[in-house]
């Protein structure tokens, strides 16, 4: 049974978890050759590199095409790191948030351009500014902390929320699969320890954690996530739905549990202040679930309305604060508990927006948008390039797979990278 | 299938199951009976379903915009409880999940209460006229952004979600049918804070031809004409009602018969749904349909004959994931399994228990559950058939009658149509 309305049906081969290194498709190249994505990200920083004077800038970052990325330094053993994996649901224009000073971006977004003396400056390049309301993650841009990613996407964008996010949850893009690409990830690693918090989707459920054997807990909202008195006195009541329903229920009440231990604390550090939107809420949440150290290794977080038809200005200003105070407040816990490097931050999200604006001070669906990877072992600044100058059809033309971001993800948490992602997709090398 | 369970069934899956200790009357009147209350409620005899937005203030300024929706929202589900036409709100139910406005962006209440009665009055009718009405309704045009939709900048917003969500599917349409249709569907428009009808200003209207899946259009009634006239029309809103009532497992040969019974009616929404009792009322079956919280909260205080104040149904299903006019986005919500998340599981435990609290003494549910009488329980529920071994072993751990019928509500066999 799928927990997507679309698509995401029998994958004839839904045998991901078991399929090993045999199960390459013909999409993908062999090992130690550049994969095409990764190809296509170098051609950019080529291209930006030899005409210089219309197309931004090589990359802080060379993209690495086949060296594996360094060990990263870092205190937290391997099999104890937890990726946190943020949707932007809507589709977030990249072009806002990751702005070429390239005087064409003006003329495509006369009403919702970001004036260029508003940006933040990015470390190692002087073509680009990230989207001012990106202010309180100020200090993790300057400290290197923060990769921007550039014109990623997958291969055959569609400009459907519903397509994309298909593709975005099974990394198997235009194959419908039951699996999502992290409930993969947690179906070879998870052994026999199994336990319900190893995989927490915080604010919405998110196939992208269906496996065939491990199982995520879902809280769509933390706050409400407990048993009322009405629930929880009588006596019997728990034991008898836990018989009639099984592992699920079982699941449940543990989980309640422990959310009920970091409530308080979640509470008392990002209610104080003030009001933090869904996303900055729910990074908080995820913040205590990791310090609490109650073995979660992926944590997935949705919040919506990145879907900026209209009224963009505002309305992605205020969703891009929430994300950064939120990220902002994440890695501050996570330093003061001394578990700075235990957690690596991604950013997704269905599609990037059309270059041009509408008549409504909106932009309407794109193909490739902007990603973060957020966190002390990342090495910041910017991997790829937007080129204004080669629109595909109106939209960013796409030069990085979204599975060199995942690659980088699972490299970094000890894959089996190639496994969970059927092929080999090298790495963004900033890790 | 037995009797009982084809009319039990029938009323779980076509209307908001049956009112408390009415299963043997249903039984005894018989099925042709009962197909005709459902579909034909005037003919039976059955009076209209009250406003129940009447006397409602969806405007009073001195609450919150969340008060307001909140009051709309309420009204409805009081009305879902109470209805003895439950096929109408049944039919909305699909139509607000499927055709989806949210009070997340689209604040005047008033605007919202319009649209819903646009489902009850058109829900069961001709599918062009529900369309045509959907595409200028101000509440959608806010929502999907037609009201900013300029001739000279067309926003695709609606454009394209009429032809991936609403009538045909991807696959089936071209980003140039898009552009195609958000230029021809310009010109309508709200003001903001308002609940008037849209009005069509030409000079906001690009009336220039387009190519629309074949055919050239240019404006509302052609639009909608050449979408609900192309045949994946019919077989992609065949195959939506047919999931949602029959199972989302329902095979593809059914779907195509019940697509060729659509547009032998010239897309009549009620043809449709009537070919779908039929195929119940044969055996087809798609599998079970995992209630969401709205549905299974309607259906069970309609079963124990509970009524659970306005606030603490809401707050419920917050909680659980789905409050009516609150969906997440313009899929509306995702359904089936997504059912048994953490979240809604516990939220509907909980519900379950106020809901059984609220159960009047005299309700047979209630005398059953503390009688310890399993099979008049689930006949009192209006269930298809008994509470399978699992289940019964787990209603005889609970010691108190009022936990007993909240394991119930929350039984597989209740949850699960």
């Amino acid at each position: 049974m799928s927990l997507t309305r679309r698509n995401f049906l029998t994958w004839s081969a839904s045998v991901a978890a078991g399929a090993g290194l045999t199960a390459c498709t013909g999409r993908q190249v062999a090992t130690q050759q550049p994969a095409a994505s990764t190809t296509a990200a170098t051609t950019a920083s080529t291209t930006s590199s030899t005409d210089a004077t219309t197309a931004p800038t090589t990359p802080l970052t060379p993209v690495q095409t086949s060296v594996p990325a360094a060990p990263p330094m870092s205190s937290v053993a391997v099999g104890e790191r937890v990726l946190v994996v943020v949707q932007l649901s809507g589709g977030n224009d990249g072009l806002n948030t990751l702005v070429p000073l390239d005087g064409r971006y003006h003329s495509l977004r006369p009403t919702i351009g970001l004036a260029d003396d508003t940006l933040l400056s990015i470390p190692g390049t002087d073509r680009y500014g990230l989207h001012p309301s990106l202010a309180p993650m100020q200090s993790l841009i300057t400290g290197g902390q923060v990769a921007a990613v550039a014109s990623i996407a997958f291969p055959h964008p569609t400009r459907s929320h519903f397509t994309q996010l298909d593709d975005w949850w099974s990394a198997t893009p235009g194959t419908p699969s039951t699996t999502g690409w992290l409930g993969r990830y947690l179906d070879v690693t998870g052994g026999t320890a199994s336990t319900p918090l190893r995989a927490v989707a915080l604010g919405s459920g998110v196939p992208a954690l269906l496996g065939t054997s491990s199982r995520a807990t879902v809280v769509l909202s933390p706050k409400d996530f407990t048993f009322t008195s009405t629930g929880q006195s009588k006596s019997g009541l728990l034991d008898a739905w836990k018989l009639m329903q099984g592992q699920r229920a079982g699941d449940a009440i543990a989980a309640v549990d422990v959310f009920g231990q970091i409530k308080l604390a979640t509470d008392a550090n990002i209610t104080a202040d003030g009001e933090g939107g869904d996303l900055s809420k729910l990074l908080a949440t995820a913040a205590e679930l990791i310090i609490s150290g109650h073995g979660a290794r992926v944590i997935h977080i949705s919040g919506g309305g990145f879907d900026t038809h209209s009224g963009q200005l505002a309305r992605q200003a205020a969703l891009l604060d929430d994300l950064a105070k939120g990220i902002k407040h994440f890695s501050e816990r996570l330093a003061a508990a001394g578990m700075a490097d235990k957690a690596l931050v991604m950013t997704t999200s269905e599609f990037g927006r059309r270059a041009m604006e509408n008549g409504s001070g909106g932009t309407d669906h794109g193909k490739a948008g902007v990603q973060f990877l957020i966190g002390p072992m990342v090495k910041g600044g910017l991997v790829g390039a937007t080129d204004l100058g080669s629109l595909d059809d109106g939209d960013i033309k796409p030069t990085i797979d979204v599975r060199s971001l995942y690659s980088t993800a699972l490299d970094w948490l000890n894959g089996p990278t190639e496994q969970i992602l059927m092929g080999r997709f090298d790495s963004l090398g900033v890790l | 299938m037995d009797e009982r369970q084809r009319i039990a069934t029938l009323h779980r899956r076509f209307g908001l199951g049956l009112p408390v200790g009415t299963l043997a009357d249903a039984v005894a009147r018989g099925v042709d009976i009962e197909v005709g209350r459902l579909l034909s409620p005037t003919e039976a005899g059955i009076a209209p379903t009250p406003d129940p937005l009447v006397g409602v203030d969806l405007t009073e300024a001195s609450v919150s915009r969340e008060q307001r929706s909140g009051r709309l929202v309420a009204a409805w589900l009081t009305r879902m409880v109470s209805t003895e036409r439950p096929l109408e709100d049944r039919m909305s139910w699909f139509w607000h999940n499927l055709l989806v406005t949210s009070a997340l962006k689209t604040r005047v209440a008033p605007a919202l209460a319009n649209q819903l009665r646009l489902f009850w009055s058109l829900g069961t009718g001709s599918l062009p006229d529900l369309y045509r009405a959907i595409t200028v309704d101000p509440a959608m045009l806010d929502y999907l952004d037609g009201r900013d939709s300029t001739g000279g900048a067309p926003n695709e917003n609606y454009g394209r979600e009429l032809l991936e969500l609403f009538a045909l599917g991807v696959g089936n349409f071209t980003e140039n049918d898009v552009r195609a249709a958000a230029a021809a569907l310009t010109g309508w428009t709200t003001v903001k804070q308002d609940d008037k009808p849209a009005t069509f200003v030409p000079r906001r209207h690009n009336d220039a031809p387009q190519q629309l899946l074949g055919t050239t259009v240019h404006d509302v009634a052609s639009v909608i004409e050449a979408v609900t006239k192309y045949p994946a029309c019919a077989l992609f809103l065949a195959g939506k009602v047919g999931r949602a009532l029959l199972g989302p497992g329902l095979d593809p040969a059914s779907v195509t018969s019940l697509a060729a019974s659509f547009t032998t009616s010239n897309l009549s929404v009620a043809a449709l749904v009537r070919a779908a009792i039929d195929m119940h009322l044969a055996g087809v079956t798609g599998g079970p349909i995992v209630l969401g919280p709205v549905p299974w909260l309607v259906m069970a205080e309609r079963a124990t004959g509970a009524r659970v104040r306005d606030l603490k149904r809401i707050g419920g299903l917050r909680a659980a994931g789905q409050v009516p006019f609150y969906a997440p986005n313009v899929a509306g919500w995702p359904g089936g399994q997504s059912w048994y998340g953490s979240s809604t599981m516990v939220a509907r435990l909980n519900l379950a228990g106020v809901i059984a609290q609220a159960t009047p003494p005299t309700s047979p549910a209630l005398s059953a559950a503390k009688a310890s009488d399993w099979p008049s329980l689930s006949r009192a529920l209006g269930l298809p058939a008994d509470f399978g071994a699992t289940t019964v072993t787990a209603l005889s751990l609970v010691p108190d009658t009022f936990s007993r019928l909240a394991i119930a509500l929350v039984s597989p066999e209740f949850v699960e149509v």
